[in-house]
C-alpha cells in the first residue's frame, strides 16, 4: 500500500486553518471550502491542479512539482473572507493548453470579484490570454467547466452585478474573442450570494453540433454550437437553496455530476434535483423520470446499468428503472469522482478506496491507502498509475503490470459532459 | 437564528416541572400503617463481561421499493461484514425494526426509511488480556465505520460502545440482600428508640427507581426540540467504561414493632 509518490498540497498549518474555517465566524458556520478537492486535470505527463486560483503541475511519474503560478499562501486568506466559491474554480487540459476558470488569488473569498477564463501552456505554465484583459469579456463572471472544441472554447457566465442571469459564451480559442453569447435563463436564487452552500456550476456537453448545458438549477438548454441559437430547453424539478445560515444548521451533503449521453438518450440529474431524467434528444422528448436522492450524482453507464454515487453507490437498471443494488460508503466530501472499470467501481472515501463488484455492489477490497487524514475525493487513472486527489494531497499508486491492471470500461460509449 | 432567549426563558418552567414530578413525591405523606417503615440501601459491584456496539442498517428513499432494496442490501452487507471478522465470541442481535415517512432539509419530499437496530455483543471480555480486548474492539469499530453503520449518527461516523453485565441477576440479588440487612439494622435502631423490639417484615417494596423521570425528560427535550434517547431495557446494567459497575438497590421495608420483654412483663403485672 506504499504509494509511488504523494504530493501534499497544503502545509499542515494551512490544513489546520482550513479545518477551522467557520469557527471564527460563529454559529458553527459551514463553508464548502472545508471539504473541497481541487479542480484537477490530467494528460499523459502531468497532473494539473487549480487550487483556489493557484495553478500547479505535478509530474505523473515522479510526483515532483514542475511549475506553479505562485507560492501557496492560503491560511490567512481563507479565514478573512467567506465568498470562496471553491466549486467555481475549474481546469481542463486539451492538447498542450490548460483552460482554467479562476480568480486572482489576491481576491480569494472577496464578494463581488469575478472569475475569469484564461489559457496557459501546460508544459511550462506560461499564461496566454485572460478574459480579465479582453474588453468584451471583462464584464463577465465566468463559471462552469470550460469545454474546448477545435478552435473554440465554450463556457457559461453571468454579467458582473447580474449574477442570476446565466449566459453561454463561445470564445475563439486563439485570442479569446467573443464569438457569441446567449442568455439561457434566470436563477431564482442568485448563486453569487451563496457562501454557505455549493453554488450550481453548469455542466457542458458537446455532441453532434449541439451544446447541452445543464444549469444544475432546474434547466437543460440545448443550443446550436455554431451560432448559439437555442434549439430547445427542458425544465426539471430542482429545490431552492437556502441562502440563510441558521445556528447549528447541519451541513448538507451535495454532489454534482455532468449529464451522460448514450446514443440519442441523455441522462440528467441536476445538483439540487431529486429526479433522474432520461431524454430523447433527437425528438426531443422525455422518455422517463424517476425519484432519486438529491445528494446523489451520475457516475457512468455500463450496458443497461446506470451508476450513481454520493453517500451511497447505486446501480439502476435502465430497462425497468428498478434499483439493482445499493452500497452505503463512508462520506466525507461531496467532491467525488469515482472510477468505473470493466467490472469494478472504485470510490475514494475518508476510510480509504473502496473497490466494489459492479454486479452486486459487494466490497471486494478496501484499500486504506496513504491519505487517511483526508475526506476522500477524486480518482483518476493515467498509464500505470491510480491517482487519488483529496482536499490535502495527490497520491499516486502503481497499478502494476498490464496484466493486473483493471480493464477500462468499454461497454458504454457514453459522452460525458464536463 | 434559533430562539436561544426563548429556551432560557423556559428553563424555570422546566425546573418547576422537575420539582413537581421528582421532588414532591419524596415528601409524600407517610403511610399510617402500624409498625416501623424504613428504607435500606445496598450496593454490590461487578465487572462487565460483555462489550456492546449499537449499529443500524437502514434504507431510505422516496420510493418504498427503493427503500426496501436499500434496507435489505444494507442489512446483508452489515451482517456479512461482522460475520467475516470470524470472532467466535461475537453475537449479532437484530432488534427493533422501525419504519417512517418524513421529509427533512436533505430530502424535501417525504422519504420512507426502514431501519433495523442491531446490537453487536462480544462476550467473555473479562477473560481477555487488555491488549487482545483493544485489538478486538478496533476490528469491530473499524468494520462499523467502514460500513457507515453508526446508530443514528451514521453521517458523523460515530459508533455507540458500552460495557455490560451479561447476567445482572446475581449481582442484583447480592445488592438486595445487603439492602435488606441495612433496612433491618435501621429498623432495630428505631425499635430500640421506641422502647420495643423489631418483629418480622410485613412488607417489602423495591424503591430503587421511584420515578423514571420520563415525563420531565420528555418535557425538557420537547422544549429544545431534541429527540428523547431510547430508554435502556429494565434490569440491564451497563457502563461507559470498563470498571466495576455498582448496582444499587433501595428497599422500603415495614417491620412489626413488638413490645420489649420488659414492657411485656410490666403489662402483665399491671393487669
Amino acid at each position: 500500500e506504499t504509494p509511488a509518490w504523494q504530493f501534499r498540497i497544503l502545509l499542515p498549518s494551512d490544513a489546520k486553518a482550513f479545518a477551522q474555517i467557520g469557527m471564527n465566524w460563529g454559529w458553527n458556520a459551514h463553508f464548502p471550502v472545508t471539504e473541497m478537492a481541487p479542480a484537477t486535470a490530467l494528460d499523459g505527463e502531468r497532473v494539473y491542479l487549480n487550487y483556489l486560483g493557484y495553478l500547479l503541475a505535478i509530474d505523473l511519474k515522479t510526483g515532483k512539482l514542475q511549475w506553479r503560478s505562485a507560492r501557496l499562501d492560503l491560511g490567512q486568506k481563507v479565514q478573512q473572507n467567506q465568498y470562496h466559491y471553491p466549486e467555481q474554480y475549474n481546469i481542463v487540459v486539451a492538447g498542450d493548453t490548460l483552460w482554467c476558470v479562476t480568480r486572482d488569488v489576491a481576491h480569494l473569498g472577496q464578494h463581488g470579484q469575478p472569475f475569469r477564463i484564461g489559457r496557459w501552456e501546460s508544459a511550462t505554465g506560461k499564461p496566454g490570454w485572460n478574459s480579465q484583459n479582453i474588453g468584451d469579456l471583462q464584464q463577465w463572471n465566468v463559471m462552469g467547466v470550460p469545454l474546448p472544441a477545435g478552435d473554440r472554447v465554450y463556457v457559461t457566465a453571468a454579467k458582473n452585478g447580474q449574477g442570476a442571469e446565466l449566459h453561454a459564451l463561445a470564445l475563439q480559442a486563439s485570442d479569446g474573442k467573443l464569438l457569441w453569447s446567449t442568455q439561457l435563463g434566470t436563477h431564482q436564487a442568485d448563486p453569487t450570494q451563496m457562501w454557505n452552500r455549493r453554488s450550481p456550476q453548469p455542466s457542458l456537453l458537446l455532441s453532434g453540433g449541439k451544446l447541452y448545458i445543464d444549469s444544475h438549477a432546474g434547466a437543460l438548454v440545448v443550443l446550436d454550437a455554431g451560432g448559439g441559437a437555442i434549439d430547445w430547453a427542458f425544465a426539471y424539478d430542482s429545490s431552492m437553496p437556502d441562502n440563510n445560515n441558521w445556528y447549528n444548521q447541519p451541513a448538507g451533503f451535495t454532489t454534482a455530476g455532468p449529464p451522460l449521453l448514450v446514443g440519442n438518450t441523455l441522462y440528467l440529474k441536476g445538483m439540487r434535483s431529486d429526479r433522474l431524467y432520461a431524454l430523447d434528444v433527437a425528438a426531443p422528448k422525455l422518455l422517463w423520470k424517476r425519484p432519486v436522492s438529491e445528494s446523489t450524482m451520475l457516475v457512468g453507464i455500463d450496458g443497461d446499468t446506470l451508476y450513481f454515487s454520493g453517500d451511497e453507490v447505486l446501480a439502476l437498471s435502465l430497462t425497468d428503472q428498478k434499483l439493482k443494488w445499493a452500497s452505503r460508503l463512508p462520506s466525507g466530501t461531496g467532491w467525488l469522482k469515482p472510477l468505473l472499470t470493466a467490472d469494478r467501481f472504485y470510490q475514494f472515501t475518508s476510510r480509504g478506496i473502496f473497490e466494489l463488484d459492479k454486479r452486486n455492489g459487494d466490497t471486494v477490497r478496501l484499500f486504506r491507502g496513504s491519505d487517511l487524514d483526508s475526506l476522500g475525493g477524486m480518482l483518476f487513472t493515467a498509464a500505470d498509475r491510480l491517482l487519488s486527489v483529496s482536499n490535502l494531497a495527490v497520491t499516486a499508486y502503481s497499478l502494476g503490470d498490464a496484466k493486473t491492471r483493471p480493464e477500462a470500461d468499454k461497454s458504454a460509449a457514453a459522452t460525458v459532459g464536463k | 437564528m434559533a430562539s436561544l432567549p426563548t429556551a432560557f426563558r423556559l428553563l424555570p418552567f422546566a425546573f418547576c416541572l422537575y420539582f413537581a414530578f421528582c421532588v414532591l413525591p419524596l415528601f409524600a405523606a407517610a403511610d399510617d400503617e402500624p409498625g416501623i417503615t424504613v428504607t435500606g440501601a445496598g450496593e454490590a459491584r461487578a465487572r462487565p463481561d460483555c462489550l456492546e456496539f449499537d449499529v443500524q442498517a437502514a434504507g431510505a428513499a422516496e420510493l418504498s421499493g427503493d427503500a426496501i432494496v436499500k434496507f435489505h442490501e444494507r442489512l446483508r452487507r452489515v451482517t456479512d461484514a461482522f460475520q467475516k471478522l470470524g470472532i467466535s465470541q461475537l453475537r449479532l442481535e437484530e432488534r427493533d425494526l422501525s419504519i417512517s415517512d418524513v421529509a427533512n432539509e436533505q430530502n424535501p419530499r417525504p422519504h420512507v426509511t426502514i431501519a433495523r437496530a442491531l446490537r453487536i455483543v462480544i462476550t467473555d471480555i473479562h477473560k481477555l488480556p487488555e491488549d487482545d480486548l483493544l485489538s478486538l474492539v478496533g476490528k469491530v469499530m473499524d468494520t462499523a465505520k467502514d460500513m457507515s453503520a453508526g446508530s443514528e449518527q451514521a453521517q458523523q461516523g460515530a459508533v455507540a460502545v458500552r460495557f455490560a453485565l451479561g447476567d445482572p441477576k446475581a449481582v442484583r440479588a447480592e445488592a438486595c440482600k445487603r439492602a435488606f440487612a441495612d433496612a433491618r439494622e435501621e429498623g432495630q435502631r428505631l425499635a430500640q428508640l421506641a422502647g420495643g423490639r423489631l418483629g418480622r417484615a410485613l412488607s417489602v417494596q423495591d424503591v430503587s427507581s421511584t420515578t423514571t423521570n420520563t415525563t420531565v425528560q420528555e418535557t425538557i427535550y420537547a422544549i429544545y426540540g431534541a429527540q428523547l434517547p431510547q430508554p435502556e431495557e429494565p434490569g440491564r446494567i451497563v457502563s461507559n467504561s470498563l470498571k466495576d459497575i455498582p448496582v444499587r438497590v433501595s428497599l422500603r421495608v415495614r417491620f412489626e414493632l413488638l413490645e420489649s420483654p420488659d414492657q411485656a412483663s410490666k403489662t402483665v403485672v399491671e393487669k
